[in-house]
């Protein structure tokens, strides 16, 4: 039967090498492509974050082989301040797209949200496959930008205009690269708006039979209110990445304003508006953050619940706090504009409402903290992962209630204490969500146990190490360390320095501590023991299969649900304090007295 | 129908049939996934309009240029697109009522009438490029404005090419029975959507800009 | 939907076509006498609007979906693009200097 009269669930098992692993139709192996795609960009990342440490704590040292990558921006060893900017340029936007995005979100949800929604595969598993392949491509399209003449852009994960619009005499980079990086991002949209697609239509079409939508596990929203984001954020970050480019091979001008002048000659370009770019970029930039951190939030809370053995105080109010991030998400992107020149009236207005996101992100916080508060948590990597998150949620989310004003914001604006709240808040955040559905669902993933002392062991010197990173980052912020600046020579910031090589240290402690990981990654993977079908007694549906799952899911045989994923804490009568969705039992009470 | 034929596009399917819970839209994947596309296309194409809006506000010297045989040809091209959507919903209902070959036919109207349009707008694009409209320069005033008008048309165009060639293949299909109802369905609800972008684009870049 | 559902009468179809056409008539009409910029943009965009919802609801069928599809795809449309337009005052700025340039 041809591909598109059968329906999309039918796909038959793989047959070839090709069908099997690289070009496959199967939803569990596209989540393993994004995970590993992510786990690249990650170690090219933290590798990129390390040379820029190296430079920012010791600026005069040479560092080996750096002058092989680029001769022009690091004459022998020694980076220039382009290349530095470079390097973070390519830093942040590696780790936003294809860490952020794709590992908690593609990677996870492709993986995950078809078997807790107990489908056989998503509606749409071509489209499946091109996101992933488009999301691939666009990785070595951003890439391919180090390999170039000028190397990569110079001018930020943002990429004001008009820095980034006025071709190759801005900079180094900004010719090619800027080109290389606005296409990256523009393939990127298309990749997250067919994984978008996809996500919807699983959670909305293929729920199987009894899984309505109030049984739904808490991570089948997270990964559904992602994709309405995504769906319409991204979509808007496409045009403007065209017109970017547009600007750089066809002289047009929309992002230049008129009469600027560089090296001296004034620029042949007029009529744009700079704004227009911010506008556009932050129109997406904002969702794109919560892109980022809602399906941790979902990993997050499904962890625990796991491992507290009892439901949460209220998991709607978690559904709805999500939705009312997705929801206040679209109406505060101005903060991050408060000193570009914007409508001061219209700081006044984006202030409000993102005063306003403090309030569900804290009711999560708290439905999080009251129902851990005398549970008997289960101690594993996976809930230490999950109580790292939460901590470094609140930390990184305190300083938002600052930067939110404008007139505190003015004082703080590019300064270190930004980047320490959005690494400390988004960042490690959300890498914690990895790191703890990582170690939760490996066993399902690969069907061997991850080693539990490596895996704590990993958790208690990256927590100690991140907070030794981030932390004097605020600190540095108070001080009025700028940031992007490549070394720090002027009087006042020279004291500041023996703080920043303390950071260079952490830093490069924290990032050796993450080979552990990756050692317990491979080694598991062949060696560890194996994994049985509910390693963690889980009530949700991907406990229902074998480790790992059969490429058709469920075995042709139809889960049907009967509870909701929070049945934990219940007296049974085969003696187990919880119930799986699948089973026909019912609770005879519960087994605490509370 | 049963729910999990309604989730699946009204089709059965090869060798297993999944038992499913309804979908709370009561909407087939395939056509959920369409809106989801019409969604994101609309914000595209709200992003570019802004663009557009945001520059033309913040340019002193923008042009108006379009003369009356522009606006003629403009108003046939709307005429043509406009009756080729009405086709397109007829066609739909006769593939809805089970009339092959009525809809069939319907849609290869839409298809010419698609075709027409390309080389209606096409020539369009050479006039104005015959007038010494490029996307950074023209006889009237503000580069931005070929920028503006080339881009935005330009996906308009880009749209209806891509729609017209998807047309074509469900089409056919359709007739030989590869593709059913809801696939000659989506595509027409694509077409709509087509029609509807320019119901924005021709006030918005053709009218506000009329000469005089 | 189902096969069952009730067809939208031809009528109804040429009736919308209709609509669509005079709407542009009425747009050409306004454009033509060159009304200052506000009222044109303003009688421009409300115009293609109502040409839009006629296209969605009948052309698109929007009007005989399950009703809570019109209501989730329409509130989520138009919140999303209602947040696209913040930047407005700020295109005015840079030309008039105000509001707030000075």
């Amino acid at each position: 039967m041809h591909e598109t009269a059968a329906p999309a669930v039918v796909h038959g098992p793989p047959t070839t090498f090709l069908s099997k692993h690289v070009f496959s139709l199967d939803h569990k192996v596209i989540g393993l492509q994004y995970y590993t795609l992510a786990l690249v960009a990650v170690v090219t990342g933290m590798v990129l974050s390390w040379l820029m440490r190296i430079h920012l704590g010791w600026s005069s040292a040479a560092i080996p082989g750096l002058q092989v990558l680029s001769p022009n921006g690091a004459p022998g060893g020694v980076m220039t301040p382009e290349y530095y900017l470079q390097l973070m340029t390519m830093h942040a936007t590696i780790m936003v797209f294809f860490v952020l995005t794709t590992a908690p979100f593609a990677a996870f949800g492709n993986y995950f949200l078809p078997i807790q929604v107990g489908a056989e595969d998503m509606p749409f598993p071509h489209f499946n496959m091109m996101s992933f392949w488009t999301t691939f491509t666009a990785f070595l399209i951003l890439v391919a930008a180090f390999f170039v003449p000028d190397g990569p852009p110079l001018s930020g994960w943002t990429a004001y205009a008009p820095l980034s619009a006025i071709g190759k005499n801005a900079g180094p980079g900004e010719g090619t690269g800027q080109v290389l990086w606005a296409a990256a991002l523009g393939v990127f949209c298309i990749g997250q708006l067919l994984g978008s697609l996809n996500f919807i239509s699983t959670v909305l079409d293929m729920r199987t039979k009894g899984m309505t939508l109030a049984r739904l596990p808490v991570t089948c929203w997270a990964w559904f209110i992602t994709s309405c984001m995504g769906l319409t954020a991204f979509a808007v970050l496409m045009p403007a990445t065209i017109l970017l480019i547009l600007d750089h091979v066809a002289g047009t001008s929309f992002f230049i304003a008129s009469g600027l002048v560089l090296n001296d000659q004034l620029v042949p370009h007029s009529g744009g508006s700079t704004l227009l770019w911010q506008h556009l970029f932050w129109f997406f930039g904002h969702p794109e953050v919560y892109i980022a951190i809602v399906p941790g939030m979902g990993i997050v809370t499904h962890v625990l619940v796991t491992n507290m053995r009892r439901p949460m105080l209220s998991m709607k109010a978690i559904l709805y706090s999500m939705w009312a991030l997705a929801f206040l998400s679209y109406m505060v992107y101005g903060h991050h504009m408060f000193v570009s020149g914007m409508n001061p009236f219209s700081s006044l207005v984006f202030s409000f409402p993102t005063l306003m996101i403090t309030i569900p992100s804290t009711v999560v916080v708290l439905i999080w903290i009251g129902s851990l508060y005398g549970s008997k948590l289960r101690i594993n990597t996976a809930s230490l992962f999950a109580l790292g998150f939460i901590s470094m949620f609140v930390s990184g989310g305190v300083s938002g209630f600052f930067l939110a004003q404008p007139s505190i914001d003015i004082m703080l604006h590019a300064t270190y204490f930004v980047v320490g709240h959005f690494h400390m808040v988004m960042g490690v955040a959300a890498m914690f969500g990895i790191f703890s559905g990582t170690y939760f669902w490996f066993p399902k993933m690969t069907g061997h146990m991850m080693n539990e002392t490596i895996g704590k062991i990993h958790f208690w010197l990256t927590f100690v190490g991140t907070y030794c990173i981030f932390m004097p980052f605020h600190y540095l912020g108070w001080a009025g360390n700028v940031r992007r600046y490549a070394a720090f020579t002027d009087d006042f910031l020279k004291p500041l320095i023996p703080v920043h090589q303390f950071i260079t240290v952490a830093a490069i402690f924290t990032g050796a501590v993450q080979l552990l990981f990756i050692y317990n990654l491979i080694y598991s993977r062949f060696r560890g023991p194996a994994a049985p079908a509910n390693p963690w007694e889980g009530t949700s549906l991907e406990w229902a299969m074998p480790s790992p799952p059969p490429w058709n899911n469920f075995g042709g045989h139809d889960p049907i649900v009967y509870h909701d994923a929070d049945q934990y804490g219940v007296k049974t009568a085969s003696g187990a304090d919880y119930i799986m969705q699948n089973s026909p039992e019912q609770a005879l009470g519960t087994a605490e007295g509370d | 129908m049963s729910h999990s034929e309604v989730a699946l596009g009204g089709q059965h399917a090869g060798h297993h049939v999944p038992v499913m819970e309804p979908s709370p839209f009561a909407v087939p994947a395939k056509k959920l996934a369409m809106w989801l596309f019409i969604i994101s296309d609309i914000m595209t194409f709200a992003a570019c309009l802004v663009a557009y809006g945001f520059l033309r506000n913040s340019t002193a010297n923008w042009p108006r240029p379009f003369q009356s045989s522009t606006i003629i040809s403009v108003l046939i091209m709307t005429f043509i697109l406009m009756t080729s959507a009405l086709v397109m919903a007829m066609a739909v209902r006769a593939a809805r009522a089970g009339d092959r070959p009525a809809a069939f036919r319907l849609s290869m109207i839409t298809l010419v009438a698609g075709l027409l349009f390309t080389l209606l707008h096409v020539r369009e694009w050479f006039g104005m490029i015959g007038q010494g409209v490029t996307l950074f320069k023209n006889p009237w005033g503000t580069g931005l404005f070929g920028g503006a008008y080339f881009s935005v048309t330009g996906m308009e165009l880009l749209h209806v090419i891509a729609a017209l060639i998807a047309l074509l293949i469900i089409s056919l299909g359709y007739k030989s029975g590869r593709y059913t109802a809801v696939d000659l369905e989506n595509i027409g609800l694509f077409w709509q959507f087509i029609n509807i972008v320019w119901m924005f684009v021709v006030p918005l870049i053709y009218f506000m800009n009329l000469a005089g | 939907m189902s096969a069952a559902e009730q067809q939208d009468g031809l009528g109804k179809y040429i009736g919308v076509y209709i609509g669509m056409l005079v709407i542009t008539g009425i747009e050409l009409l306004i454009a033509s006498r060159h009304p200052s910029g506000g009222v044109l943009l303003a009688s421009m965009l409300i115009l293609a609007f109502l040409g839009a919802i006629l296209g969605i609801l009948y052309f698109m069928h929007l009007a005989t979906e399950n009703r809570t599809a019109i209501v989730a795809f329409t509130l989520f449309t138009v919140f999303v693009l209602a947040a696209t337009t913040y930047g407005w005052t700020d295109s005015f700025r840079i030309l008039f200097g105000a509001p707030f340039a000075k």
